[in-house]
């Protein structure tokens, strides 16, 4: 009987074809079959938002470009250890996308030449190389073919790395892009503070740091990145365990057809008290000061 | 020795997995249409009957598609969208919708599972035979829209 109200709710979902608001409420059904538990990591891998969605979202909520929350320039010859390589490649990821996003070409040439020049450090030139920096420059005043070409790139690298069996270095990938997108976005909401949607998107990455953790602690670095950069950020949970989340619609299985496309529930909001993203900002600055100055 | 042994096992699966690495980028990567990928494509090896699953989480404020592709000789997969609570969003029953383009009332992690169908094999025995036999590659693939 079951099967059959499921079966319902779903003819009535794919004969919406108006613009209409509908509401569809979804029976709910256990998931008899065994979950297969055997992709634990992988599936970490993708419960963390690549920079490029995290930095076209803080674009969209409004804020102006801030130059001075790029990673600072360094001299990429003195790096020497693959870890340490691979974390400083996922910091100037962010950037990079970063800069792209808001069409800035100065910011986005240099940012590209020193992700390049670090890809080779850990042997992904075949990846990352001049030619991609051709066709960038090719579609320079094509934002879109820009973000494509780089989305494709980081998705090489990606898998370029995990095919080679160097996971370690995908997940310090991962974990320095995001410790420089939350470092760009609690900037951002730093030097505007009445921007609510930033705030939302930061109290998002209370979900997100829980993933970032599993994947992080879960292969062996050298004790640099260990005592400075892996420790700190697993303390970080105190700070996002501050934040309340409040249910404002509690029915997780609503499902709005409005503007052709579906939206699923619920509704939540995150209450940050006074001072929670300063402290946020203040945590994650100091994990990046690290890189800097421990790291680097 | 706990460490090991976690280590130990994501190679295997890491290598498990290693053989179908690229299938999404060959195969699905045209079923995203407009969307931009995420560069979340999630890729396994299954059996008749078997199932892949795992958790994405998806921003509220972006206009997402999933898309999911396989081989052939696996049929149609049987495509569920979840919330965090197992409760179901998205179910295609096993018919051939491979995406869903959606957004969420507020960030949330939800669980894509895809499940190759039973070998419909007549005798058991030509059951068991085919089921060692047959194994391909399933992918699904996050875009977001520009």
């Amino acid at each position: 009987m079951k099967n059959k109200i499921i079966y319902l709710s779903f003819l009535l979902l794919f004969s919406c074809n108006s613009n209409s608001e509908k509401t569809i409420v979804v029976e709910e059904v256990e998931d008899n079959i065994a979950v297969i538990e055997n992709n634990i990591l992988e599936t970490i891998y993708y419960s963390i938002p690549s920079p490029l969605e995290t930095t076209i979202l803080l674009k969209d909520k409004g804020p102006k470009f801030s130059k001075d929350l790029l990673f600072p320039t360094i001299e990429l010859n003195n790096i020497s250890q693959k870890q340490h390589v691979a974390l400083l490649l996922g910091v100037l990821s962010t950037d990079l996308n970063y800069a792209m996003i808001y069409e800035k070409q100065t910011e986005t040439n240099q940012l590209l030449e020193q992700v390049i020049d670090l890809a080779k450090l850990i042997n992904l030139s075949s990846v990352i190389n001049d030619e991609t920096k051709n066709r960038i420059d090719q579609n320079i005043n094509n934002k879109d073919s820009m973000q494509i070409i780089i989305s494709d790139t980081f998705w090489e690298i990606d898998n370029s790395l995990k095919s080679n069996e160097n996971h370690d270095l995908a997940a310090l990938l991962v974990t320095g892009g995001w410790i420089q997108g939350l470092y760009i976005a609690s900037g951002l909401s730093v030097l505007d503070s009445t921007n609510k949607a930033i705030e939302d998107i930061i109290a998002d990455q209370k979900i997100v740091h829980e993933n970032l953790i599993n994947l992080a602690t879960s292969f062996e670095y050298n004790s640099d990145i260990n005592d400075y950069i892996i420790s700190p950020l697993v303390e970080l949970e105190e700070v996002f365990d501050l934040i309340e989340i409040q249910e404002v619609d509690s029915d997780t299985t609503r499902i709005i057809f409005k503007d052709n496309e579906y939206e699923l529930g619920n509704y939540i909001t995150f209450n940050f008290r006074d001072g929670d993203l300063k402290l946020i900002h203040s945590k994650i600055n100091l994990i990046r000061e690290n890189i800097l100055t421990q790291i680097l | 020795m706990r460490y090991l042994l976690i280590v130990a096992a994501c190679m295997f699966i890491f290598q498990a997995n290693g053989q179908c690495r690229g299938f999404a980028k060959t195969n699905c990567k045209e079923a995203l249409g407009g969307y931009v990928s995420t560069g979340e494509t999630n890729t396994s090896e299954l059996k008749p009957g078997e199932k892949h699953q795992f958790m994405a989480t998806f921003y509220k404020g972006q206009h997402y598609r999933i898309a999911i592709c396989s081989d052939e000789s696996l049929g149609n997969m049987h495509f569920t969208i979840r919330n965090a609570k197992r409760q179901l969003y998205f179910d295609n029953h096993g018919e051939e919708i491979s995406s869903f383009d959606f957004k969420v009332a507020s960030t949330q992690q939800l669980i894509i599972s895809l499940i190759a169908p039973e070998n419909n094999s007549t005798t058991e025995e030509n059951a068991d035979e085919s089921k060692e036999e047959i194994s391909g590659c399933v992918s699904a693939i996050t875009g977001f829209r520009l």
